[in-house]
């Protein structure tokens, strides 16, 4: 055992280890080895011929034969194998070339009758077509004769009915026949059949009025015909859309639901019953019944009122239509339950005409805002506005008037109440939270306009418009103009100020003011500075009031700076004057808007002056340039120490950033303002 | 107005006032002076806390000096813009506009007395109409400049660069310049007429625009939050009945979100009576905001609604007391304009204003209102 055991070992060693050489050597060189894919003849044959001693060599030649013959061998069988093989697939695809021609053929000739039968069928369908509509026609007259039979039948039909008692069917028969007959009531023969319905069924009408008046009819028996009663009255009004026929068709009913009304009460009255417990039942289930009835009248009536586009007139003539007769119905029977939807309908209706009236205003309104600029004035905008309002007012009071009947709804008359008299103050609410709204977005030359729009708001028309009796909105609606106004002339005076602002910090910026020539007038700014500022004024002065002009003093218009004072004195000197603020409150006066703008023009030249520097010509041209514009623009200030002030300090810093402090002569200055002819 | 207010005065004109960013311990400011006749200087200020009392040094300075900015990586190190005028032989004036870069050669700490010293700039940049100029912010490796004039935007990228280098050509610059401190050495912004821009420096595009309807005074980025920027302007452009209630009506502040250029984030209106000069988000703690104007007034502002602070409380239980958004206090110890405002950058609650008389206003932020952020 264990020899064979050791020697099994052995072998396997041996052969896994001669396995190991092998890859080793064919790793190390594989252009050695015969089954390699790198095999080197050439280097083979030098290498054995190099290494191996004859006889190895001899024997590796044999070897080599060998491997060469079998090698030759087992290839030429497999070419033999494999070439059967071949043939036999050429001789199949041959074979199948041949069958494939066959199945062409006849594939064709299945195409060619494919063809033909389409052809048949779209002829055959062609000539059954005739036939088919011959058969549809044939159908439907058919069905016209079965219906024409029904109604030649009917008359016949329904008597039958009458005398079994079969009441019920008799009613919805005649209820299905009778519109039909009314369409071709000018027939002749149709014409018989509907007089003979009729007749059949009135007679229907007398049987079942019939238990009414006898006395001892049990109750079951009323309540039915009560009920088919109703049948034939609810399925008359049919649905119509259109509201002159609906209105008619309304009347008609009630009117009818009336006299059923009236007769069913006659005749327990007659009999002495009322306090029966059959009567009482039976007035029960009427009352249920017109009940019925009329909440499904009020809904189609609203739904119409909806989806019909009405005029103001057509709606309150139509609503009070519906009220009248409704009313008129509630007088028979008191205990109907009225006073819920329909008061209710007209109570919305009237709402929803109101919310279109007044958003037709408002819209009217923002429209007429917004053209101010192309109106003629302010006032011609105030009169339109307020004419606007008026109308819808009017609108609003033609729609309630006291002579309709609905106006004696009491729950009616307080809602209206509130929405006329919210329609004003809404307005003007309106027109107030418009105006603010467009300020933020405004063009600039809408904002004259508006803004005196504002102010006759807030001093006249808030009162107009709206009754005194509210103080509080009224005074709070004044407020809000008068805040509108203010802030549309703050806004106006800040862009035209800084554009005057730009103008003259540019020109201060530009210009070279260590090398300038003896000044012999103000520089062109101050011309285009003046004219702004004239134009400015005579805008203003079409949309508000001239506000107090300041008296000609012996001082005003010249400005007299002598002297430069020192640093020092010039901080106490600011400490003894007002602080003025440059983007002060504007009030509704020319003056105040000039002034306020010739303020932020003024600030900003000193913004620029303190930016440059020097020379003493240059000192003298701004020196010279203040005297002309003080010349001038002293009148449109309403405070002139105001501008003395700010062109004292301009002087002041230009001097400070002048290299030499030279002013000129007072006299002089005056000669060059009078040369200037600015006025 | 508050018991903490110290008011100093110069002896000239001047228009710009900068922190000494560097220095994170005391608070020192730098001022500049115009005066075209001479005798003009840069002071540094040092402001002693415990003592409340301002020392100062001059640094005289033949130029007048109309704008400075101090090296945010280096004390030792700031610039400013100069304007020399010089008379010719035959009558002739010319102005020379330059760039400065002053580096002080000892620590400065030495400069703590009240005394003067001459100064000469280490570099010399000629642009014409220079404007304004500004240091990198802290963030960025180099330490460059960025440059404007009355046309164009120049960026030196560090110190040995020869010549700063055109970034772009618009015309209507007016001065106000800044950086991007979220995207450093890369993105710079410039105020355009009505209009502020911001530059790619990189590849010297427009990197964003925002604008609206009047002109641009002053513009700054909130250091903590990315994207956002505030503009003051000249004048305010609606009316808005709210804030009428408040009396004035003008001199507003825009908050932009750069990315939403469209619209702006908030809007202050009606605070100021007149242009406003200076807006500075606070750099630690910025739902605090200050505005200055050619009014002569100085504002604090709560912008709680916009900082990068979260509002509200994560904690629920500590609902702390926010502050609502709108004007904590008004500083009117001012008389002429007041052109420039700043927050100390050493203490946060510190910030000073300077008029063009002059007078320069050291104030804090109220104690309630520092209670009220820091609990």
């Amino acid at each position: 055992m264990e020899r064979t055991e050791s020697r099994n070992r052995s072998k396997l060693r041996d052969f896994y280890k001669s396995q190991a050489r092998e890859n080793a050597e064919l790793v190390r060189n594989p252009q050695f080895n015969l089954d390699s894919s790198q095999f080197q003849k050439d280097q083979f044959i030098d290498g054995v011929l190099r290494q191996m001693p004859l006889a190895a060599l001899l024997q590796k030649e044999r070897e080599i034969g060998r491997e060469i013959s079998t090698l030759d061998q087992s290839m030429q069988s497999l070419v033999y194998d494999n070439y059967n093989k071949f043939i036999k697939a050429t001789d199949t695809i041959k074979q199948m070339r041949v069958d494939f021609k066959d199945i062409e053929k006849s594939m064709d000739e299945l195409v060619s009758e494919m063809s033909q039968i389409s052809k048949l069928s779209t002829s055959l369908n062609s000539k059954m077509k005739p036939c088919r509509e011959e058969v549809a026609d044939l159908v439907e007259q058919q069905e016209t004769l079965t219906k024409m039979q029904f109604l030649f039948e009917l008359p016949a039909e329904l008597k039958r009915k009458i005398e079994e008692g079969d009441f019920e069917s008799a009613v919805q028969d005649y209820v299905k026949a009778n519109s039909v007959l009314r369409n071709y009531e000018n027939h002749p023969s149709f014409k018989s059949i509907q007089e003979e319905c009729e007749l059949e069924y009135k007679s229907l009408l007398e049987k079942l009025e019939e238990p009414f008046s006898n006395v001892d009819s049990k109750e079951e028996l009323l309540i039915r015909c009560i009920r088919i009663l109703k049948n034939s009255d609810q399925k008359i009004n049919a649905k119509n859309n259109n509201l002159e026929s609906f209105s008619a068709q309304i009347s008609a009913v009630l009117a009818e639901i009336c006299v059923s009304i009236t007769s069913f009460k006659n005749i327990f009255q007659s009999k002495n019953l009322e306090s029966s417990l059959v009567a009482q039942h039976a007035h029960q289930s009427l009352k249920g019944h017109v009940n019925d009835i009329l909440e499904e009248l009020t809904d189609d009536f609203s739904e119409i009122l909806v989806t019909n586009d009405l005029s103001d007139d057509q709606l309150s003539t139509s609503l009070d239509l519906w009220y009248s007769k409704l009313s008129a119905t509630a007088q028979i029977l008191p205990e109907l339950n009225l006073t819920g939807r329909s008061e209710e309908l007209v109570v919305n209706q009237a709402k929803i005409r109101h919310d279109s009236i007044k958003k037709s205003l408002f819209m009217k309104l923002e429209e007429e805002i917004l053209n101010i600029e192309k109106s003629e004035s302010p006032g011609a905008t105030n009169a339109s506005i307020l004419n606007l309002i008026q109308e819808s007012q009017h609108q609003l009071d033609k729609f309630f008037t006291m002579s309709k009947s609905y106006s004696q709804i009491e729950y009616f008359l307080v809602e209206w109440n509130d929405m006329t008299k919210t329609l004003r103050v809404d307005a003007v609410e309106h027109i107030a939270s418009f105006c603010q709204k467009t300020l933020q977005t405004a063009h600039p030359a809408l904002l004259f306009p508006l803004s005196s729009l504002a102010s006759i708001w807030s001093e006249t028309t808030v009162d107009q418009c709206i009754e005194r009796k509210d103080r509080q909105t009224v005074n709070r609606l004044k407020i809000s103009f008068s805040q509108i106004c203010s802030a549309a002339l703050k806004e106006l005076v800040l862009i035209r100020g800084c554009h005057c602002a730009e103008l003259i910090h540019r020109s201060v910026m530009a210009k070279d003011w260590l090398n300038t020539s003896e000044p012999r007038g103000p520089r062109p700014i101050v011309k285009t500075f003046i004219d702004e500022i004239r134009k400015i004024d005579e805008e203003c002065s079409k949309f508000m009031r001239q506000g107090v002009r300041p008296a000609k003093s012996t001082r005003s218009g010249s400005m007299r700076i002598e002297t430069l004072s020192q640093r020092s004195n010039l901080n106490i000197q600011r400490l003894f004057t007002d602080k003025i603020e440059i983007y002060d409150v504007v009030q509704s006066t020319t003056i105040s808007v000039t002034s306020g703008i010739i303020k932020i023009a003024l600030k900003a030249m000193l913004e620029s002056v303190r930016l440059k520097t020097f020379s003493s010509y240059g000192l003298q041209q701004i020196q010279v340039d203040l005297s002309c514009l003080h010349h001038i623009l002293w009148r449109y200030c309403e405070d002139e120490s105001h501008m003395s002030t700010i062109s004292d300090e301009i002087l002041q810093s230009a001097a400070l950033r002048a290299l030499e402090r030279e002013l000129m002569e007072a006299d002089v200055i005056d000669l060059i303002v009078e040369k200037a002819q600015l006025a | 107005m508050d018991e903490n207010s110290l008011i100093f005065g110069l002896e000239s004109a001047s228009r710009e006032l900068c922190p000494v960013v560097g220095d994170a311990d005391v608070v020192r400011f730098l001022a500049v002076t115009q005066n075209p006749t001479g005798g003009n200087s840069i002071s540094l200020l040092t402001f002693d806390e415990d003592d409340n009392q301002v020392t100062r040094f001059q640094f005289m300075t033949k130029a007048e000096h109309w704008r400075v900015s101090s090296c945010p990586q280096d004390v030792a190190k700031f610039a400013t813009v100069s304007q020399e005028i010089s008379k010719s032989e035959d009558g002739k004036y010319t102005s020379v506009a330059k760039a400065n870069v002053f580096i002080l050669n000892e620590d400065i700490s030495n400069f703590n007395e009240q005394s003067q010293k001459a100064l000469d700039p280490a570099l010399q940049f000629k642009v014409d109409h220079l404007a304004n100029l500004t240091w990198k912010p802290e963030e960025s490796s180099t330490q460059g400049l960025a440059m404007v004039s009355n046309t164009s935007l120049f960026v030196l990228e560090d110190l040995e660069q020869e010549n700063p280098e055109l970034i772009a050509k618009t015309r209507g610059m007016n001065g106000p310049v800044a950086w991007d401190p979220h995207n450093p050495s890369s993105v710079v912004a410039a105020a355009v007429g009505h209009s502020a821009r911001a530059y790619d420096v990189r590849s010297k595009a427009l990197a964003w625009e925002v604008g609206h309807r009047f002109n641009v005074r002053d513009l700054d980025f909130n250091p903590n939050k990315s994207f956002q920027l505030a503009l003051g302007r000249s004048e305010s452009p609606n009316l808005k009945f709210q804030t009428l209630a408040l009396g004035a009506d003008d001199g507003g502040v825009k908050f932009y979100d750069t990315r939403k250029a469209a619209n702006p984030v908030k809007t202050i209106q009606g605070v100021h009576t007149h242009w406003t000069w200076q807006v500075k988000f606070n750099p630690v703690h910025d739902q605090l905001f200050l505005t200055s104007g050619g009014d002569g007034s100085v504002y604090l502002h709560s912008i709680t609604s916009i900082s990068s602070e979260p509002f509200g409380s994560m904690i629920e239980e500590e609902s702390t007391k926010k502050i609502d958004d709108g004007v904590i206090l008004k500083f009117d110890e001012h008389e002429d304009a007041v052109y420039s405002c700043q927050w100390s950058t050493a203490n946060p609650w510190l910030f000073a204003s300077l008029s063009h008389d002059g007078r320069m206003v050291i104030n804090q932020v109220p104690k309630s209102v520092k209670y009220d952020i820091l609990l």
